[in-house]
């Protein structure tokens, strides 16, 4: 796979707080990389710093081949797609103005009913951006990113702050760039985003890289056992329950049994029941989340 | 650029804030003032102070009283400098002039403390007036490019430019310091930071459509100030243009260099504001540099709202300045200028990456 960019012992030190102690990082072309972490993780230092807005420290940046010294260069910046965690636009402006002065930063650049389109802001197109949605603010702060037909996008906690609805239209918006091959960053704070959109991800905290892999080898490797949960008709006597070969406990007014193989479990959890005549009443499913992965390599939340 | 331009263009003609500063402000602020001191001076054609003068020699007391008529101003000549001080004295005048070897030297009577202000303002008008219409008669005074009617120069009038001045400025300041702090605090500029946009052709857009704005809005404001104030200006249009632009340019380039201060816009206002407020008192247009004492003289001087009043009036043909002077001041004004809005506006957009 083709490498877009290369990260390699990137440290930044603010005085006497190391923020970076020597990340690194590598994204491929066509895939979202997820870079999830907690407040002041490094999370948004490491980020800025590939954005441009950030001088990097020590270690190596690569773009395209090409070394970044201190700031990113213009040329490389016309690659590059950027969405900010708030994107505020210029005032008095209508969303296709706003794309088509966008447009003019870079040497190359699509027509903005190109963009308006393809975030499906067509009805939109003639509104003041004072006048649109949260969803639709981030939409255009979207199609801003992409004016310029990036390589690779950086999408900062894109998602924050949007009803579900709005987070979903984002999501799709998200797959069809992949679809359409494009390399994407994605910082969040929603687990189930990382999950749901990412290829692979990085854990950052307290300004080093924990895990990368992807979120199925993540939750399978760090994210604990599943759990099933379930409730009888009636109270079984103890022997019965101790004729499960799985390890079942009490809690609250129902079974729980924790297991690294789903369907073997449930499997023996029904022939028991028929065994011993027992109605299953109720039972859930509850299989481990990033969330997990990032207790148990952590000890802390992702919103902590 | 031309798209950048464009866009600068709608975003400010369809501020009603922006056209607010750059449009009615100047004109309220000439409007108002202008009332003001019209009030002050007792009327607009003409004032009523009776002035006793001592002029060392016939052909320049024909000069002064050709140079004064129509003015409103009574000259009362004197054959000595003792008959001089004896009319003050009396309260038969309540200023004298004593000029002798080319030099002014302008006496008041302190009991009529009421009128000094005033007075000292008058001294000023009286100044330029007469020094301007002697310059024909008086080779050394070298004025060649000046035709003025000074026969129309009143208090008023010798105000008005001052006050066109303060009103471009900070409009020009605030104008500019305010969108550029704006969009520093809204994160507007991150957001431009990151593409490979130059912060200097950024700003230097929003800069030429409010100095176009400023161009037009000191224009009405001189064109009313003539009809309304009943001003006679004897407006050498190229150099007013000339001039007024580089005023302007200077303005809006320190309004990017506030900006620069600080990310917070209330900050920012409140910085402007105790500079607007600054020049206005030390501009040397409501309190003549004549009465201020000598530390506040060294705090006008460097301020460059009293250079701008003083060209101004140069071109609107009421005040006497080299030509040489005048080519050098508008040359410095626009280079600092155009330089503080270019390099102000590559470090704004450096500011936001850390």
């Amino acid at each position: 796979m083709e490498k877009i960019v290369e990260v390699k012992g990137l440290r930044k030190r603010y005085g006497h707080f190391e923020a970076l102690k020597g990340i690194d990082i590598v994204l491929y072309r066509g895939e979202i990389f997820g870079f999830l972490g907690p407040n002041g993780a490094g999370k948004t230092t490491t980020v800025e710093i590939l954005e441009g807005l950030r001088k990097p420290g020590e270690g190596e940046i690569t773009f395209f081949n090409e070394k970044i010294h201190n700031a990113i260069p213009p040329h490389v910046k016309e690659k590059i797609g950027v969405v900010l965690q708030e994107t505020r636009f210029l005032d008095h402006l209508k969303v296709r103005e706003i794309l088509e002065l966008f447009a003019s930063f870079f040497k190359q650049a699509k027509s903005p009913e190109e963009i308006i389109e393809m975030v499906q802001m067509e009805e939109k197109a003639d509104d003041y951006t004072e006048n649109l949605s949260g969803g639709q603010r981030q939409r255009l702060a979207i199609a801003t990113a992409l004016v310029n037909d990036p390589e690779i996008i950086f999408l900062d906690e894109p998602t924050v702050g949007l009803d579900p609805q709005s987070r979903e239209s984002v999501w799709k918006l998200i797959r069809m760039l992949k679809n359409n091959g494009k390399t994407i960053f994605l910082t969040t704070h929603y687990m189930e985003e990382a999950q749901a959109l990412c290829d692979r991800i990085s854990i950052i905290d307290r300004g080093k890289i924990i895990v990368s892999d992807t979120p199925k080898n993540l939750v399978k490797n760090y994210g604990g056992k599943s759990e099933i949960d379930f409730r009888c008709n009636s109270i079984p006597l103890k022997s019965t329950i101790d004729d499960l070969k799985s390890n079942v406990n009490v809690v609250d007014d129902h079974f729980r049994i924790e297991t690294d193989d789903i369907t073997k479990t449930l499997e023996e959890l029904v022939e028991w029941s028929k065994k011993f005549n027992i109605t299953i009443t109720d039972i859930s499913l509850v299989e481990p989340t990033l969330e997990d992965v990032f207790l148990s390599l952590t000890g802390r939340g992702l919103r902590d | 650029m031309k798209n950048l331009f464009g866009k600068a263009f709608k975003m400010f003609i369809r501020d009603r804030q922006a056209i607010l500063m750059f449009f009615i402000l100047p004109i309220l602020f000439m409007l108002i003032l202008g009332f003001v001191i019209e009030g002050l001076s007792g009327s607009a054609t003409g004032v009523n102070v009776k002035i006793a003068a001592f002029i060392s020699s016939s052909s320049l007391e024909n000069a002064i009283t050709k140079a004064s008529s129509g003015t409103g101003l009574e000259f009362i000549f004197t054959k000595s400098v003792d008959d001089l001080n004896e009319l003050l004295d009396d309260g038969k005048a309540q200023m004298g002039i004593i000029f002798k070897n080319d030099d002014f030297t302008f006496v008041y009577n302190q009991s009529f403390g009421q009128y000094n202000n005033y007075l000292k303002i008058l001294q000023d008008v009286i100044s330029s007036s007469v020094v301007n219409a002697l310059s024909n008669v008086k080779p050394y005074i070298q004025i060649r490019s000046l035709s003025v009617k000074s026969g129309n120069l009143t208090v008023i009038g010798f105000i008005v430019p001052g006050v066109i001045s303060i009103a471009i400025t900070i409009a020009g300041i605030f104008g500019m310091a305010i969108i550029a702090g704006n969009y520093r605090q809204n994160m507007v500029l991150k957001r431009l930071a990151v593409t490979p946009l130059n912060g200097g052709s950024f700003f230097f857009s929003l800069a030429i459509v409010r100095f176009i704005a400023s161009l037009i809005s000191a224009s009405l404001t001189v064109v009313l100030s003539e009809i309304v104030f009943s001003t006679s200006y004897d407006i050498n249009w190229f150099s007013f243009l000339i001039f007024i632009s580089s005023g302007i340019i200077l303005s809006l380039g320190i309004g990017v260099i506030l900006a620069l201060l600080s990310r917070d816009l209330w900050t920012i206002l409140n910085i402007s504001t105790i500079l607007s407020i600054t020049m206005m008192l030390f501009s040397d247009v409501f309190f003549p540099y004549s009465i201020m004492p000598f530390y506040m003289r060294v705090i006008s001087k460097m301020l460059p709202i009293s250079y701008f009043s003083e060209g101004l009036r140069y071109t609107l043909g009421i005040e006497a300045m080299h030509y040489q002077d005048f080519a050098i001041l508008t040359a410095v004004f626009i280079i600092s200028g155009i330089a503080m809005i270019f390099f102000g506006g590559i470090k704004i957009l450096k500011l936001e990456r850390k």
